[in-house]
């Protein structure tokens, strides 16, 4: 007997800062309950969140309004009645019945939905409204399937996971599953990083004309929001697809590194806007349809949305919690209390009845919102509507920001570097010191500075994601080069991480001196070891290494191999603007420039250190110690399950930013950051370009 | 910031001494037949003449007077000799020939340009001149009359791009400086580190593409090392430490095929180079007149009768000259591509056939058996019928995307295949006679594919079976790097004896399956494994736990890793599992078969006699080396 899950359970209280915060929750609940505009216009005047820092001008609500306004668009030839997409779950993330719950809401609300990559499950088939995906696996495709829908999703990237493959642990591939996807049952079901056919746009180009051809559909093209979304997406408008799903940092997904998760892609808000207004110069924004994924939670999300360029938007953690979810991110594991992204063994699952009447009603409140918001604003219809920001204004915006979104700002003043206090994330150091692997969680980020608060400057940078012109590349693998050619060709080390260890207890000491050696990397210690004198650098204000040495001043002096930047709150604009002298004086490449920090929030920040100008990075012993939560045994095996963890963790960020040798491609490459909303004066000094900049 | 990453078609061609020089139509011709792989906002053309009497021509594209440019020209020290304008589309070409002592002089005269907004200057050299423009191939090859002229070699190129202003041909390719054009295909990820470094050096003007960085790159690496070195220091490869770090800012990473062209005074070059991975095609030939180097077969096959045909192997550079001929093939003990002999028979002309329509055409002819003649290059054919029984003969050359999702169709190709060949197949079979290009055979679940040569690189990734269905691939010649990679079932077996040199990374990521490859393997070749330098840290370590002996340590020291692996203590693996616990390292064995696995693949392997006109079943009796997925 199977159990069956027929109402909401109680959303259980909440002991970190989530982006799905209970009044979210909350509001989907009421809509689903009862399809009645709830909330319009609303405020998160907290958040540093960029689309919650745009207001609507107060002087255009009119709520006396009786205009009639007309949500009506159309998609892939289907007229929809609300401009949205029930976005790209698919079958093995989610448990079976929700993915129908989604497709018949989708008929139903006479919207649309995308399938994911894991082939059509039930009765899905039977519906009309859905994308079909083509992933870079393969997973359930064939002919008659792909011509099944309204249209073909060729999905590139994912704005959770900029670069990464999806991930179906072997646990969660059953009878069912492997049928569907057409894979062996048990086995981790692993999707490439790229699509092996397609490293190109004139690569992409051929598989939309070859799907076309096959299938007389339309073709879409899902990316995540990276650097050079706009560019893409213009690439992915010349190249014959009928539209773009672009994904925003911190979209929802069944299983992602934590680190790439929170380091790498930009918010889709400036992608939004930055695709739609390159599309419109280029002649190129009529007949090709925008659809905004990640992070839209609620109908106030979507309209500025739709004013800033998007056509369509894309719903899919909401549609979750329409449908039950509590937000407890543990979808990677096959344990779901609602249902929803558990193990598909039909042993629990949720009431399909249940779950279409409450998502409907989601849909239609949804709807009714915006309709509601549209009246006020004096606006007829979606034509008005999309890339209309004559109602929008900034507030706490950059200037930048302000020009990539293409609004105007009610206040001009900039938002201080440093907002919260630095938390370390011990959990997350401690997973990597149990299992030695990259740390994997579910849903979407919680990063700063959109939704934690920024402490330092790095917490307003992204790193950016390969995808389509540069394919990102399988850390697992592939032959990723992590090596880094330090001191004039001397030292050797198998990744950019050195590890301080001086003024460590013995046993610390001796287990990470080990774990280095081990790794093939290097240790900063007062006095030289015996068994590690070989990879050993030694000192206190000066660092020696074989008759070489390193200041910890910032003193030219030529006698120096090389320059130690300490950690302080202005570390990034230490190491940028040192890299930048050594650059206009014409010798960088003569020395290394090394910073040395105390703590991380992942090994994001690292990366992010070594494209500011860091030709290395030196860790401290204490990052190890704290995230050991006082057990100290087996503490050599802890040791090497933390430095391999990070590289693992370095070669997973390198591999989806497409670099294959990280060293040539990423010391003081400015270029493969982005700044979200940060003070433009430090931006400026740190030589970082703002996120969705042309 | 403006960033143009280019993907694109690529076309070169160099005469040799005794052979006439080559009309600038050829170029155009074989460039325009691969349109569809660029667009009309961007093609271009490089011709060198080696000339004794040569002087030192500049081309700058002006929106302003002449005189404007003449006195600024005047104002760096640089002499205008001789001057002439070509009266581009978009924009007025100013081309004068120069004399000039210091060499920043050009560089500075470009950031003025580039400042003022009022032009820029994209050809420089003795022997060089640079012809490109806004527009598809035959358009651009009008505008500058290209037909009217020859030259000892051609570079082409068309654009993909996907960010530019689109009415100027600044960002067209060919880019060029101090005697050197390069044409890319690809996307620069350290693009950035790499203009940094140009900045460093003084070359501070920039149209903000990746490519044009490379011209740069190469002039400064070979104004102080010879050739070999420069492009060893370009795809990171040399092994010098002390110019590994120096160079570091010059190393060029991400996917990319490129062509440069380079006059150094004496002789004039034609270099083609692949990144690691490569990515993108890179076709190489050789006739009795021409030297040639392609995106696509089909572009030397339009221009010569009988060429020698090969492609250059991943992560490798070819290097030819015009008084030298080819110094480095680019590709180690090749055998040449053969044109196999067309049969007259009746069906298909594919000849007038536009390169995306044959496969309507097919559909479109009744009979149980059809027969096309003069394929060349076509794509996407069997896309629209997968799940017919028809059985198809192609007899030249067919292009990308060769029955994809097949599931009962038979085609037999009498000639070679390009790239994404049976992407996502499930039952049917396909023969190929000549060889397959990269990607072959991608998540195949069903069905059988026998290649008689050769295949590229990525054969049969992602290959799987489920259910009954087990899909099967037989390789009479060898195979580029990471066959097999995330293979998840099915069988692949390799004939031609592993003597010949063969790819690497096999098996990567391999989770079912089984690869037989005849003969022994090099087993470094075999998953990926850790560096050497990583591998002697993790024996020191171990010996200084006293994990492992001193004489484990010596011997294992001279091993490669997966040959440790099994001979390593149990606590010795605790550790080092984290190296191959993605899967990275598949298992091996280098031994006869067992009668088992005789009984499984005899059965194949007479078909696969019967249908290639072959005799192998003999060569199960030889030893094999037989990768399978590592246990857990």
């Amino acid at each position: 007997m199977s159990k069956v899950v027929a109402k909401y359970i109680e959303i259980p209280k909440k002991n970190i800062i989530d982006f799905w915060s209970i009044d979210k929750i909350n509001h989907i609940r009421r809509l689903s309950y009862s399809p009645e505009a709830s909330e319009i216009f609303v405020k998160n005047t907290e958040s540093l969140r960029i689309l919650d820092r745009i207001n609507f001008k107060t002087n255009m609500l009119n709520y006396n309004s009786t205009n009639i306004s007309v949500t009506k668009t159309s998609l892939a030839g289907f007229d929809l009645e609300v401009p949205v997409y029930l976005g790209d779950m698919s079958y093995g993330a989610l448990s079976g019945n929700p993915n129908i719950v989604i497709a018949k809401t989708a008929e139903i609300t006479k919207t649309m939905a995308g399938t994911g990559e894991g082939g059509l499950y039930g009765s899905v088939k039977d519906t009309k409204r859905i994308f079909i995906q083509w992933a870079s696996a393969r997973f359930g495709v064939s002919y008659d399937e792909l011509k099944t829908g309204a249209g073909i999703v060729i999905k590139i990237g994912q704005g959770a996971k900029p670069g990464i493959g999806g991930h179906l642990p072997g646990s969660k591939v059953t009878h069912d599953i492997s049928i569907a996807r057409k894979i062996p049952e048990g086995i981790d079901a692993i999707s490439p990083a790229p699509h092996h056919d397609i490293y190109s746009i004139e690569d992409l180009a051929q598989r939309i004309e070859a799907l076309k051809i096959m299938s007389g559909k339309p073709v879409y093209v899902k990316v995540a929001a990276t650097n050079y979304i706009p560019y893409i997406v213009t690439g992915i408008a010349r190249s014959g697809a009928a539209g773009v799903i672009i994904d925003g940092h911190g979209a929802g997904t069944g299983a992602a590194p934590v680190t790439v998760r929170d380091s790498l892609g930009i918010p889709v808000e400036m992608a939004v806007a930055s695709s739609h207004n390159i599309l419109v110069r280029e002649g190129l924004r009529e007949n090709f349809s925008i659809i905004a994924a990640g992070r839209i939670s609620d109908s106030t999300d979507a309209i500025k949305l739709y004013a800033l360029g998007a056509d369509v938007v894309s719903l899919g953690t909401s549609v979750l919690i329409a449908m039950g979810c509590v937000m407890v991110r543990k979808c990677n594991l096959g344990y779901c209390p609602a249902a929803l992204t558990n193990k598909a063994d039909n042993k629990t699952m949720i009431d399909l009845d249940y779950g279409v009447n409450h998502t409907v009603n989601f849909v239609n409140g949804f709807k009714m919102e915006i309709e509601k918001m549209m009246s006020v604003l004096g606006i007829k219809t979606m034509k008005d509507l999309i890339g209309n920001t004559a109602f929008l204004c900034g507030e706490g915006l950059s200037k930048n920001t302000l020009k990539v979104l293409g609004i105007r700002s009610e206040s001009t003043e900039n938002l201080n570097f440093k907002q919260g206090m630095f938390k370390p994330d011990k959990k997350y150091i401690n997973e990597l010191i149990i299992k030695g692997e990259p740390v994997i969680s579910s849903m979407g980020s919680n990063a700063p500075p959109d939704v934690e608060l920024p402490s330092r400057i790095i917490d307003w940078l992204r790193l950016d994601g390969a995808q389509v012109t540069r394919p990102s590349i399988d850390p697992y693998r592939e032959d990723i080069n992590l090596n880094f050619c330090l001191c004039g060709g001397r030292i050797n080390i198998s990744m950019p991480v050195m590890v301080k260890v001086s003024g460590a207890d013995k046993e610390v000491k001796n287990a990470l001196s080990w774990a280095a050696m081990f790794t093939g990397t290097m240790i900063i210690d007062d006095d030289l070891q015996k068994d590690f004198s070989d990879i050993s650098i030694t000192g206190d204000t000066v660092y020696k290494y074989k008759g070489h040495s390193y200041s910890t001043s910032r003193n030219l002096d030529n006698t120096m191999d090389g320059f130690v930047i300490r950690e302080d709150s202005e570390l990034e604009i230490n190491i940028a603007s040192l890299d930048q002298e050594l650059k206009d004086r014409g010798i960088r490449e003569n020395f290394d420039i090394i910073g040395e920090i105390n703590y991380f929030r992942n090994t994001g920040d690292i990366v992010k250190y070594l494209a500011l100008g860091c030709d290395s990075v030196i860790i401290s012993y204490q990052i190890f110690e704290d995230g050991l939560n006082n057990s100290y045994s087996n503490i050599r095996e802890k040791a090497v399950n933390f430095l391999m963890g990070i590289k693992k963790e370095i070669g997973l960020i390198s591999g989806a930013m497409g670099i294959a040798n990280l060293q040539y491609s990423i010391v003081g490459n400015t270029e493969l950051l982005r700044s979200i909303n940060l003070d433009n004066n430090i931006a400026r000094k740190i030589n970082v370009a703002e996120a969705g900049s042309t | 910031m403006n960033y143009t990453p280019s993907s694109c078609g690529l076309f070169g061609i160099m005469r040799k001494t005794n052979s006439g020089k080559i009309s600038g139509s050829i170029p155009v011709k074989c460039l325009d037949y691969i349109r569809y792989r660029g667009s009309d906002k961007g093609s271009g053309y490089a011709s060198f003449n080696l000339n004794e009497t040569n002087s030192f021509t500049v081309k700058i594209f002006y929106r302003d007077e002449d005189e404007k440019l003449q006195a600024l020209l005047q104002e760096h020290g640089i002499e205008v000799q001789n001057s002439y304008t070509e009266n581009g589309k978009s924009i007025k070409s100013c081309c004068y020939d120069i004399v000039f002592e210091n060499s920043k002089s050009l560089d500075e005269v470009n950031a003025t340009l580039w400042n003022e907004g009022s032009g820029r200057l994209y050809s420089a050299g003795r022997s060089l001149l640079v012809y490109k423009g806004v527009g598809y191939p035959d358009e651009v090859g009008e505008e500058y009359a290209l037909n009217q002229k020859e030259a000892d070699m051609w570079l082409a190129h068309t654009r993909q791009p996907t960010n530019s202003p689109g009415y100027l041909p600044y960002w067209s390719h060919p880019f060029s400086t101090f005697n050197i054009a390069i044409v890319h295909n690809g996307d620069i990820s350290s693009f950035g580190a790499n203009r940094e470094y140009l900045k460093s050096k003084g070359v501070t003007s920039f149209v903000g593409t990746d490519s044009e960085v490379i011209a740069h790159i190469f002039k400064e690496l070979i104004g102080e090392y010879d050739l070999i070195t420069a492009l060893k220091i370009m795809s990171g490869n040399v092994d010098d430490p002390e110019i590994k770090y120096r160079t570091r800012g010059c190393v060029l990473d991400g996917p990319y095929t490129l062509i440069i062209g380079y006059d150094d005074g004496q002789d004039i070059y034609m270099i083609a180079m692949a990144d690691r991975t490569k990515l993108r095609p890179a076709i190489l030939g050789e006739d009795d007149n021409n030297i040639f180097i392609a995106s696509e077969e089909s572009q030397i096959r339009i221009i010569s009768q009988d060429p020698k045909i090969w492609t250059l192997e991943p992560g490798s550079f070819f290097i030819s000259s015009m008084k030298r001929g080819i110094i480095n093939p680019g590709r180690e003990n090749f055998k040449s591509r053969e044109k196999l002999k067309e049969i007259e028979e009746h069906g298909i002309d594919a000849g007038n056939i536009d390169y995306n329509m044959l496969d309507r055409e097919i559909v479109k002819y009744h009979g149980n058996h059809i027969y096309v003649n003069n394929v060349a290059g076509h794509r996407y054919i069997g896309m629209t019928f997968p799940g017919e029984h028809r059985n198809v003969t192609l007899y030249g050359n067919a292009g990308n995307c060769l029955m994809n999702l097949n599931e009962n169709n038979t085609v037999m190709v009498k000639g070679n295949v390009a790239d994404d060949c049976c992407d996502s197949m499930s039952g049917g079979i396909v023969k190929i006679f000549g060889d397959a290009g990269d990607v072959l055979g991608q998540a195949l679940s069903g069905g059988k594919i026998y290649v008689d040569g050769n295949v590229g690189n990525r054969a049969c990734i992602q290959m799987r079976e489920y259910g009954a269905s087990i899909p099967k691939v037989i390789i009479n010649g060898k195979f580029d790097d990471y066959l097999g990679e995330y293979m998840a079932g099915g069988t692949i077996l390799v004939l031609s004896n592993s003597s010949i040199n063969f790819g690497k990374y096999i098996g990567s990521g391999m989770l079912g399956g089984k690869i037989f490859i005849r003969g022994k393997i090099k087993s470094k070749n075999i998953g990926v494994q850790p560096a050497s330098m990583v591998k002697k840290g993790m024996l020191k370590a171990l010996k200084i736990a006293g994990i492992i002996e001193e004489f484990q340590y010596t011997k294992f020291i001279r091993k490669n890793f997966i040959d440790i692996i099994r001979e390593l203590p149990e606590d010795a693996r605790m550790y080092t599992r984290k190296y191959y616990s993605g899967h990275q390292i598949p298992d091996y064995e280098y031994r006869y078969l067992s009668s088992e696995e005789k009984e499984d693949l005899i059965i194949i392997l007479q078909d696969f006699d019967k249908e290639m006109w072959k005799n192998s079943s003999k060569y199960l009796d030889d030893k094999f080396t037989v990768i399978h997925p590592r246990k857990r």
